[in-house]
Formats: C-alpha cells, sequence, structure tokens
C-alpha cells in the first residue's frame, strides 16, 4: 500500500478540515488579490515614442460647409482645381487670413510622378500657392510612408512641389507620433498617430489620387488617412475595410480634393506599368469625404457596394455616399 | 491522528508549487516585454532608410546594369514580415502565393539623372508561385517581350517570371526599353541554372477560343470561396461572348469531386439556384447566381468547370470542352 492510499484511509476529523479549507481560501484570495493589483486593464501602452497623453485630433471642417462636392472634367489640375474651387466660393470660403493649414498628401511610394501613385505635385504646388494666396500664415505638408521617406518625397516630386510652392514639408519623427483612440474604433486603439504636425493648424486638406487597391478595392481620400497612422499599421490590412472607416471617424478634414484626372485602374496601389493607368480627365473638391470616394469609385468601374467602406463610412454618419444628393457642381475646362 | 503527507506527497507538491512560480514568472516576463515595435516609428527623420538587415551575399543587382546605368540606392532586402512597407496593400497577393523575399535597388542612367529605373526580384520559391503573381498582374494587350513564355514589356517596364523568380522593372520615364531589357537578359542569363517550370494545367485547356495570354494561376480565396486554391483561370471567347475556365489539381479524385460538391454549396449558400442539366458530364453540377452560370465538376484528381458566364449554352458548350479535353489527356 502506497502512501497516499493509506493517508486516505486515515480521513480528516472536522478541524483539519476546516484549517485545510481556511488555508486555501487564503492562498486563493491572495493570489486573485495581487493579480487584480497587478492587472493593467488598459493593456500595454503606447510607448515612450508614441507619447504618454492620448490625443485625437480636432474637427477642422467648417460648420455651414457641409455637403459641398465640385466635380470638374478635364486634364489640367491646375485650371480644374481652380475652377472647382471656385464653383464652391473659393479657396478663401475654407481658408482664412491667418489660417495654418495641413496637407496630407499620398506620398506612399518612392516612384515617379508618371505612374500616379501618389498625390500629383504640380497639383499640389498650386494648391499650396491657392493657401497662401488667401492669407494662409503657414502650409504644412505631411505623411508617412512606412518605407524610406526621403526617397518617397524626393522621388515623387512631392517634396521640390511643397517646398517651391512655399508649404513646409514635414517628415514623420519618433517624437512626432502620440497615441490616439479612435472614438468607437475596435482598430485604433493606443495606436501611434501622426500628430506634431497637427498641434498648430486649424485646416486640413486631403489630397489623394484614384487608385485601385488589392486588399480594400480602392485607394482614395479616406484610405489615404493611413498614412498618418505609425507602428506596423501593415495589421490592419486584415480588416482594411473597417481602418478605413476608423481612419474617416479619425479626421475630419475641412476639404478633400480627390485626383482623378489620371486614374491608377488596375495592380495597385502600387501599379509599375502605364498600362495600369486610364485618362479618366476628373477632379473632384469636397467638403464630405465620402461622397467624394463614392464619386471617385465610378471612375474605377466600381460600385459603392463593390467598396463597403464607403457604406461603413456613410452609417457612422460621416458622409453620404449619393454623392447625386448634394447636387454636385458639375464644370469643365475643356 | 497524525496527518501529515507523506514524503511523496510533499514532493510532488513542491514541485507543483515550483511550476506555478515559474509559470507566474513567464508570465511576468512576457507582459513586462510586449511588442514595442507595434509602437515604433522606426525610420529617423528625413532620412533616407533602407531595412537593416541585408544578408550576407545577396544579390545586390549590380551585375545586371548595362553601360552607362549606375546604382542610385543602396540595396533593399525584404521578407514576409515588413514586404508591406515596400509595397503596402499589394503585399498580400505575394505573401499568400509563397513569398520568400524580395531585392530592389534603383538605378539611374549616368548624366541624366532623371531616367531611372527600379528592379524588383521576388523570390518565390516556386516557379509556380512566381506565375501565380506574374499572372495575377498581367497586363493586356501588352506586347512580349521576348525573353521566354512568361515575360512582357510595357512603354515603360518589363516584368517576367525566371524560375522561381518574378521581376519587374521599372523605369521612371518612357523610353527606356533597351535598358529594361538588357538588365532582364543578363538576369535570365546569371540565373540561367533556372527554368521556367512547365505547368501540366496548361495543356488540359482546349485550344477552341482561348486567349492564350489570358492564363493564370490563383493560389488562394479562387472565386472568394476560401477552399478552392492553386487553380488556372483562363479566358475564352466564344462567339463574341467571355467565358472563364478553370482547372484545379488536387491530391486525389476523392478531393477533387469533394471540393467540386463543395464549391456548389457555397454558391448556393451566397443565393445560386441549382439548374438541372443533360451534359453527358458524370457528377456535373450548374448554378445559377446573379444571372450567370456556373458549371463545375470533376474529373480524376482535377476540378474543372466554367465560372460566371452570362449565357448557358456557352457555358455547357465550355464545360463539354474540358471535358472531353480532360478525357483526350487522360486516355
Amino acid at each position: 500500500m502506497t502512501g497516499i492510499s493509506s493517508e486516505n484511509e486515515r480521513g480528516l476529523n472536522r478541524r483539519e478540515f476546516i484549517l485545510r479549507t481556511c488555508k486555501a481560501g487564503i492562498a486563493a484570495a491572495a493570489a486573485g488579490s495581487l493579480g487584480y493589483l497587478l492587472h493593467d486593464g488598459l493593456g500595454p501602452g503606447p510607448s515612450s515614442e508614441a507619447g504618454d497623453a492620448q490625443v485625437s485630433l480636432p474637427d477642422f471642417s467648417i460648420p455651414g460647409l457641409e455637403g459641398k462636392l465640385s466635380i470638374v472634367t478635364g486634364m489640367d489640375r491646375v485650371k480644374s482645381v481652380h475652377l472647382a474651387l471656385k464653383s464652391l466660393g473659393g479657396i478663401e470660403a475654407f481658408v482664412k487670413k491667418g489660417d495654418r493649414v495641413l496637407i496630407k498628401v499620398n506620398a506612399a511610394f518612392a516612384t515617379p510622378p508618371i505612374l500616379s501613385a501618389t498625390s500629383n505635385p504640380e497639383l499640389l504646388g498650386e494648391v499650396v500657392c491657392l493657401c497662401l494666396a488667401a492669407g494662409a500664415a503657414s502650409v504644412v505638408v505631411t505623411d508617412n510612408p512606412i518605407n524610406d521617406p526621403g526617397s518617397c518625397f524626393a522621388l515623387t516630386g512631392i517634396g521640390d512641389a511643397a517646398r517651391s510652392a512655399g508649404a513646409q514639408l514635414v517628415f514623420p519623427r519618433d517624437g512626432f507620433f502620440r497615441a490616439t483612440t479612435v472614438a468607437g474604433g475596435t482598430l485604433i486603439r493606443d495606436w501611434p498617430l501622426l500628430y506634431t504636425p497637427f498641434e498648430n493648424v486649424n485646416k486640413v486638406i486631403g489630397m489623394a489620387p484614384v487608385k485601385d487597391h488589392h486588399r480594400s478595392g480602392a485607394s482614395m481620400i479616406m484610405k489615404n488617412w493611413y498614412g498618418l497612422l505609425g507602428g506596423r499599421r501593415n495589421i490592419f490590412h486584415q480588416n482594411i475595410h473597417d481602418v478605413i472607416m476608423e481612419l474617416a471617424v479619425m479626421v475630419k478634414p475641412t476639404l478633400v480634393i480627390l485626383d482623378g484626372v489620371t486614374t491608377m485602374m488596375t495592380n495597385g496601389p502600387t501599379g509599375g506599368s502605364l498600362s495600369d493607368l486610364k485618362q479618366t480627365g476628373t477632379l473632384i473638391v469636397s467638403t464630405d469625404q465620402v461622397a467624394a470616394d463614392a464619386f471617385g469609385a465610378s471612375l474605377l468601374g466600381r460600385s459603392i457596394r463593390d467598396l463597403p467602406f464607403i457604406l461603413k463610412a456613410e452609417s457612422m454618419g460621416l458622409g453620404t455616399s449619393d454623392f447625386e444628393s448634394l447636387h454636385p457642381i458639375r464644370t469643365s475646362v475643356g | 491522528m497524525n496527518h501529515r503527507g507523506s514524503r511523496t506527497q510533499t514532493l510532488v507538491g513542491f514541485a507543483v508549487l515550483g511550476l506555478l512560480c515559474a509559470v507566474a514568472a513567464g508570465v511576468f516576463y512576457k507582459q513586462s516585454r510586449y511588442d514595442v515595435s507595434v509602437f515604433t516609428v522606426s525610420h529617423p527623420a528625413g532620412e533616407v532608410r533602407f531595412p537593416a538587415a541585408i544578408p550576407a551575399g545577396a544579390d545586390n543587382l549590380e551585375s545586371y546594369l548595362p553601360d552607362g546605368m549606375k546604382p542610385m540606392s543602396a540595396l533593399e532586402v525584404f521578407g514576409r514580415d515588413n514586404l508591406s512597407d515596400k509595397i503596402d496593400g499589394k503585399a498580400e497577393l505575394y505573401l499568400s502565393s509563397g513569398f520568400v523575399s524580395l531585392h530592389c535597388r534603383r538605378f539611374v542612367k549616368t548624366g541624366s539623372p532623371d531616367s531611372w529605373v527600379e528592379m524588383f526580384v521576388y523570390d518565390m520559391g516556386e516557379g509556380r508561385n512566381a506565375f501565380s503573381v506574374y499572372s495575377a498582374q498581367k497586363r493586356a494587350g501588352v506586347e512580349e517581350a521576348g525573353m521566354g513564355s512568361h515575360a512582357y514589356r510595357t512603354s515603360n517596364a518589363l516584368f517576367f517570371v525566371h524560375g522561381r523568380h518574378y521581376v519587374e522593372v521599372v523605369a521612371s520615364m518612357e523610353g527606356m526599353s533597351d535598358e529594361l531589357l538588357a538588365m532582364g537578359r543578363k538576369f535570365v542569363a546569371a540565373q540561367r541554372a533556372e527554368k521556367n517550370e512547365e505547368h501540366r494545367e496548361l495543356e488540359l485547356f482546349p485550344r477552341q477560343g482561348l486567349d492564350e495570354g489570358s492564363v493564370a494561376l490563383r493560389s488562394s480565396d479562387v472565386f472568394g470561396f476560401d477552399r478552392l486554391d492553386q487553380t488556372f483561370i483562363a479566358r475564352y471567347v466564344l462567339d463574341g461572348i467571355p467565358v472563364t475556365a478553370f482547372i484545379s489539381r488536387r491530391p486525389s479524385a476523392g478531393e477533387a469531386e469533394e471540393l467540386a460538391a463543395a464549391f456548389e454549396r457555397f454558391l448556393l449558400e451566397f443565393g445560386g439556384v441549382s439548374v438541372e442539366g443533360d451534359l453527358p458530364v458524370p457528377g456535373i453540377r450548374m448554378v445559377e447566381i446573379l444571372d450567370t452560370y456556373t458549371v463545375v465538376f470533376s474529373h480524376g484528381r482535377v476540378m474543372a468547370g466554367v465560372h460566371e458566364c452570362d449565357d448557358r449554352r456557352k457555358a455547357e458548350e465550355l464545360a463539354l470542352s474540358l471535358y472531353g479535353r480532360l478525357e483526350e489527356v487522360n486516355r
């Protein structure tokens, strides 16, 4: 007979049972209390690079100017943006004297402008000039291309265009990121946001080309805010439509400029061949980023049902996918 | 009564306590060292950044340069964990097709700083994977590059498969075809030990009405069905009507048949309706969905069919032709 068996045979008296039960209870309570004391209900917080305090971007939209949409057809981006803004009351309706403007471009890749994978430098330069002519105190141009920002801004022509037009080009730096959580969001939580460039601005303009995108179906205005995230943001690709919707919640711009003069119809978002491009000759300027993207979908030959992020953003009250309901002003530069 | 535990019990008790302590220490250690990289911006401001880990002996691509060109940037090497740093959302296409590594580098024409090219060499592990990403991105109406069966060029770029590599050479402007072709040919010559894999499935497609250049290999989630992978797709034009055929070789005849049945169920779950037909093809299934017709059947280890054809008769015609071809090849 083993020791354990003989022990079992002896049994416990009442006193010893209560004593052992109390000991076990105290041990369990101590372990539970220790776990409770050590538990971090917020989970891993941002690192020092992302700063200590949570931040969120203010609403940069202008009350009373919601739902404006201008669609200009033509191949000349400079003339088109002038005409589009004029039809919406001029750049002065959006940028006042002394305003500090941030333009979020798409500089995601170190590719030449002819591939249309990034914001068009000529269009950017003109918008910077317009803002400054309207009296803007400063114009900042920024993006956070994950790979090699120096090359991205240089080879796309965006860097030169911004500087020569009088804008300040802001490259992402480690200290420029702060942790942000999108209200009601499930993905962008305690996530590093390229925040410092926004700290002293009061107007934000989103500027992006219309592109096919392998994961989301399209990359336009709302997808372009992706470039404000830091960290290993590629993990969001598994929930691409949801994260685009959350990005649209995160940024409420003053104005958006969607460049569909040349559209990347296939093999986006990088493209690589001129044969991926189509001259669609359309520039969209709007205060409704959802409507702008909904119209942009048509340039790609897609419906909004092909691009779930548009309907998701609409369901969050961020704009309308029924861009016709905004009675867009349609003009042409011939 | 003496209720002290035996020596064995004491030892077991200490062993359990020791194990619990080790687990607690492990948890404490891990929770204090969470994945910092998630919150880290990994490049210094304004500086040109290159991935830190360039493997020793990595091909720096310089040997493929024609005369008159020189390096413009350092070699960049990307793996599965950071491919999206370079190509963003397109990384998924490569990752789902067996991607191993990407070597890329920019080169500039001497004396002409605006004339530059970037060479991308994707190691896809196997020729089949390389063909998959090549065919998935193949542009329409392009010019054959004269570098084998899987190579074409556009006005500013060259794309080809060589062995397990998929290669792109992209120019900053038009008019650099000579340089692009020279780089491509040098790459092929240097990697001559590798041969392009012949895909046996290609000969299974009937020739009549086939758009030869349209044959593509989809590695995963084919037609939105997550169980369907490694599927060759080909476009046909039959009496002016576009039709798409597909062929997927499976490990066994049983699996091919089971997958065909599963694909039918998938279509029915998404609103499809079974359609009765009288084609002399054993086990054939036809589903009408969104005003299109999809046909699927198995033949030995092959699952095959026609996908979303607007015209029922043409769908049946191609399905029958495909079955006939499979019979012919198997004889």
